[in-house]
């Protein structure tokens, strides 16, 4: 085994000038050292866009661009060598947030200009209803960059032989991985194979290549596996993050409390490369009026070049920021009107059969004021004045917040947005499903084992998955967007159902037309008698013949004629949280104490996996709430480890309840709808909504740490230093 | 590039090897921070000393006058002692509040100190209870105050062959009383952005401050005391109103800067208010002692 390490220049708007590796390659123990003249094929990359080198050719566009590759014998030396190689290279100026990108006269970061996207969707007159509105609330918010922060950091190994290059790296979509390695190693389809099991946490971040293109250029020039791990450091560094974001938002209301228009714009820090930049704009125009009926919009966003660190995807993708400003403003038109911020919400909620926001027609289930029901009725919510009147000491107080939010379910508009499933009886008797999709940690490998054992009316134990190889299962899209509890889903449902009839087929041969079948716990039964899934399987290998089926689901779409690509979505799911904190307005620490999520799972598959999904999401909610920002200084990144990015800790964590509510999806598989990404975004308004309620001071620049809280309490109550 | 490891069985070897290898020794304890500062290239030592199975320097003794806690006692052992944390609740507190579990089963009292870190959280409470140090190096043993350990960030008055072999920390008397608060932005593995440890000593009829000794850590190149709050308190009767005349001087006393966890104008708001806090609930502590 040989160890790869990336050589990096370290500053986050430069030209190469030279690049000496000279010193590197004399090192004992180095195998190879690699830069951009060593890429076969396409020297560039992206999921849509492809306008990131592998190795920098001339420009470096942020912190973490790749420069050259070493190989060698040992970590140490893969280390070593990799600081041996000089870079000579010119600082050119460069632009670090959207405020500097945006002007006329910046500098470039790509050749095309810094806008990567500028979209706008507009429908009625929001004019007018500003002029005839109750009440009209406009604010700016401030969302931070944040990191994924997933336990494993990116690592794998890659080997070229035999003509075939085969990569097993933690992706969210081998065939996505796949499609840009051909492209880059100048190779056919056949020829390079990933594998992307297992998976250490992704949350979006893994959906666009991580180190994969490096790694394979490598291990293109030695003979032999490379492996390579980021530390903390280099993963914070050169990995994809939430998209920092400013948005404004004015916001009407009548006196009823109907919101009446949105007027909203967008600044969104792509960083140094597309990724998905342009989709996650899209998402937070999308949702930019949260779970709500709006008749009149005007919503412009910009997303925007910069020499930070590149944004893609992350859980709750653009909707995280929209939900935020919206869930802000929704609460402060309550206020204004004297409205209880619940019934607010029940006011405008959308219902299946509305026309959303966006402009098209919302066919399906919609869980908005189920979720919104159930958090009326439960303790946290329904007796919260009790609870807020036993914070720890006189100088705490609590509070208790609401958020909504939906979130879209599936990739969108004009995108492909297949599921798909094999199931197969094999030699040792076993079920063996196969679906390309990676489970990374959620647990729907769990969920499509139920799904097929569920309609097999088999023993859980005798289904098998394998899951996410390029070789051995069918392309299922990528892991991503809500998506592969219902699309995928249904692909297995059909696998199932395909299998059960290819069983009774099978049987019929052996033993008539005529025979009563059962599906029973451990196989079949034939007219009373059992067989199981070892004896079929014995049975069908003397017969050289095979038991198994293939399940293709395709994703509904929108069919509305759209001004943005990817957009609209057809399918939400939806939750409700409600949380209560306490705030020591003495220092400004926030504590959350309680926290209630409310999911709609259309029907619920496992629920210790929705619990799972739901108290992830709270956390991830919580530590935007809370603490988690990028910091850096003209694109050098500051907090490089988990000492200085700080995420809440087992410490930090509240009780979290899970009540989900089944508004069922006829469609769905079982009747369930995706959850994933929805149990996170209401998280951190509800958190924020809290604090208000607490100690009545507004954060609309997030993290709401304790000097943000502090310096706002000071401000507020006008008090000096000598509290 | 490879690392020896050296097991010490007693403490009077630790100074001579480390004599032996000047520069290229280090001690290892707990190696909380001594492995941190490896792995990022700070140093890069070729001998380490481990000296966490030396017995000696395990030991807690109550003695009369004072308590003597060897440098090599976890922060885990210091917050399972029942006896620490009724007599110097400061202490208890403040390592308590350090890392996590996993790190205080390792870290030590000694490596806090011996680090030198502006933040490190068992100085303040050390500092404001007059604590002392006995440094072992191959000449033999000294004693410094606590106080005077730092000089300023990572740097420490040990000798290059010395080493810190336990910290004295007077008894405390009834009238005594002593608390530790610290800011940071978790609730575990938290660098303080700040910290207080206020040490109040009250007048018999327990209406007055006979005196007080405050540290602040987070808040200067080194944890500093407060001296002239500490006068202004001096004598006076125990109510908020002193508390707060008093801590009106602490601007002056303080140096902090703005750093990556917070801004200097946070630390100067958040340690009047804590300071006060500290100084009340130590008021209170002694009040329920009696």
């Amino acid at each position: 085994m040989f160890w790869g390490k990336i050589a990096r220049v370290g500053v986050a708007s430069a030209r190469i000038i030279r690049i000496d590796t000279q010193a590197a390659e004399a090192l004992d123990g180095v195998m190879a050292v690699v830069t951009a003249k060593d890429v076969p094929g396409l020297n560039g990359y992206g999921i849509i866009l492809e306008d990131q080198e592998v190795f920098s050719n001339e420009r470096i566009r942020f912190e973490g661009d790749a420069v050259a590759g070493v190989v060698a014998t040992t970590p140490a030396l893969a280390e070593e060598a990799a600081k041996l190689i000089k870079i000579e290279y010119e600082e050119t100026p460069g632009v670090y947030n959207v405020d500097e990108a945006i002007r006329i006269d910046a500098p470039k970061v790509h050749d095309s200009g810094n806008v990567l996207l500028h979209g706008v969707v507009k429908h009625g007159d929001v004019q007018g209803a500003f002029r005839s509105a109750a009440v009209v609330v406009e604010e700016s918010y401030e969302l931070p960059m944040q990191e994924h922060a997933y336990l494993e950091t990116e690592g794998g190994i890659a080997e070229y032989k035999d003509g075939e290059m085969s990569v097993f790296v933690g992706s969210q979509y081998p065939w996505q991985d796949q499609r840009q390695l051909c492209k880059i190693l100048d190779m056919d389809k056949e020829q390079v194979h990933v594998v992307s099991d297992p998976v250490g946490g992704a949350f979006g971040g893994r959906e666009s290549l991580t180190i994969q293109a490096q790694l394979a250029v490598m291990a293109l020039k030695v003979d032999g596996p490379v492996k390579m791990v980021n530390s903390r450091e280099e993963s914070i560094i050169t990995s994809w993050k939430r998209h920092p974001m400013r948005i404004t938002m004015k916001t009407a209301a009548d006196a009823e409390g109907v919101i009446t228009a949105n007027q909203v714009r967008i600044y969104s820090d792509t960083g140094a490369y597309a990724g998905l930049g342009k989709e996650v704009l899209g998402y937070s125009i999308e949702h930019a009026c949260g779970a709500y009926r709006v008749k009149n919009v005007d919503i412009e966003g910009y997303s925007l070049y910069t020499n930070n660190a590149p944004a893609c995807a992350m859980r709750a993708f653009g909707v995280a920021q929209s939900t935020f400003a919206m869930e802000s403003q929704v609460e402060m038109l309550a206020d204004k009107l004297g409205m209880d911020p619940l019934q607010m919400r029940l006011t405008n909620g959308l219902v299946q059969g509305d026309v959303a926001p966006f402009g098209h027609t919302l066919r399906y289930s919609m869980g908005t004021i189920p979720t919104l029901k159930k958090a009326a009725e439960v303790d946290l919510w329904l007796n919260r004045e009790k609870h807020k009147a036993v914070a720890t000491k006189p100088w705490k107080k609590r509070g208790v917040g609401i958020a909504t939010e939906i979130q879209a379910i599936g990739i969108g508009q004009g995108a492909p947005d297949f599921g798909a499933a094999d199931l197969v009886l094999t030699g040792a008797g076993r079920l063996s499903l196969g679906v390309g999709c990676p489970d990374i940690g959620q647990g729907n490998n769990m969920v499509f084992r139920q799904m097929a054992a569920e309609l097999l009316g088999c023993d859980l134990a005798h289904m098998d998955i394998i899951q996410a190889d390029t070789k051995r299962t069918p392309d299922a899209g990528v892991t991503a967007a809500s998506r592969t509890t219902y699309t995928v889903g249904n692909a297995v449902v059909l696998a199932a159902n395909t299998f059960k009839e290819e069983l009774k087929t099978f049987a019929q041969e052996q033993w008539g037309q005529d025979i009563d079948i059962l599906y029973v716990a451990d196989g079949i039964t034939v007219d009373g008698r059992v067989h199981s899934y070892q004896e079929l399987a014995s049975l069908a290998g003397e017969l050289g013949r095979s038991v198994s089926a293939h399940g293709h689901f395709d994703m509904p779409e929108a069919g509305y004629d759209s001004p943005l690509h990817g957009l609209p979505h057809i399918m939400f799911g939806a939750a409700t949280h409600v949380a209560m904190v306490e705030v020591d307005t003495l220092t400004g620490q926030v504590e959350l104490i309680r926290s209630v999520v409310i999911p709609d799972t259309g029907r619920t598959i496992n629920i210790q996996g929705v619990e799972g999904q739901a108290e992830g999401g709270t956390l991830m909610g919580m530590g935007y709430a809370l603490m988690e920002s990028v910091i850096s200084e003209k694109g050098h990144i500051l907090s490089d480890n988990l000492n200085t990015y700080l995420i809440p800790t087992a410490m930090d964590i509240p009780e979290v309840e899970t009540y989900p509510v089944e508004e069922v999806e006829e469609t769905g598989p079982f009747g369930a709808k995706g959850i994933g990404e929805a149990v996170c975004a209401a998280a951190t308004p509800a958190i924020i909504n809290a604090i208000y309620d607490a100690v009545q001071v507004r954060i609309k620049k997030l993290p709401a740490n304790p000097e943000a809280i502090l310096t706002a309490l000071v401000e507020k109550e006008g008090m000096d230093d000598e509290h | 590039m490879s690392i020896s490891i050296v097991r010490v069985s007693k403490a009077a070897e630790i100074g001579i090897l480390l004599e032996r290898h000047r520069g290229a020794a280090k001690v290892l304890a707990g190696g909380t921070d001594v492995l941190v500062q490896i792995r990022n290239g700070n140093i890069s030592p070729s001998i380490l000393l481990d000296i966490s199975q030396v017995g000696e320097l395990r030991s807690v003794e109550f003695n009369l006058n004072e308590v003597s806690i060897g440098a090599g006692v976890s922060l885990s052992e210091l917050v399972e002692s029942e006896e620490i944390k009724s007599e110097f609740p400061s202490i208890w507190a403040a390592a308590k509040e350090v890392g996590s579990e996993q790190i205080r089963n390792l870290a030590t009292i000694g490596g806090n100190l011996a680090n030198g870190s502006p933040a490190a959280d068992l100085t303040p409470p050390l500092v404001s209870l007059d604590a002392e140090l006995s440094l072992l190096g191959p000449e033999g043993s000294r004693r410094i105050a606590v106080v005077d350990l730092v000089v300023g960030p990572g740097q420490t008055r040990l000798g290059p062959s010395e080493i810190i072999h336990s910290v004295h920390i007077p008894r405390q008397c009834e009238r005594q009383g002593d608390v530790f608060i610290k800011v940071g932005k978790r609730k575990a593995l938290a660098i303080s952005v700040a910290n207080v440890s206020a040490s109040v000593c009250l007048s018999e009829d327990r209406q007055k401050f006979e005196s007080v000794q405050l540290a602040f850590g987070s808040v200067g190149p080194k944890v500093v005391r407060a001296f002239v709050c500490e006068e202004a308190l001096r004598g006076r009767s125990i109510d908020n109103r002193s508390i707060e005349l008093a801590l009106k001087q602490l601007d002056k006393e303080i140096s902090p800067i703005d750093d990556i966890r917070a801004t200097a104008r946070y630390r100067r708001i958040v340690c009047k208010r804590i300071a006060k806090q500290a100084v009340q609930q130590a008021v209170q502590l002694v009040q329920e002692r009696s």
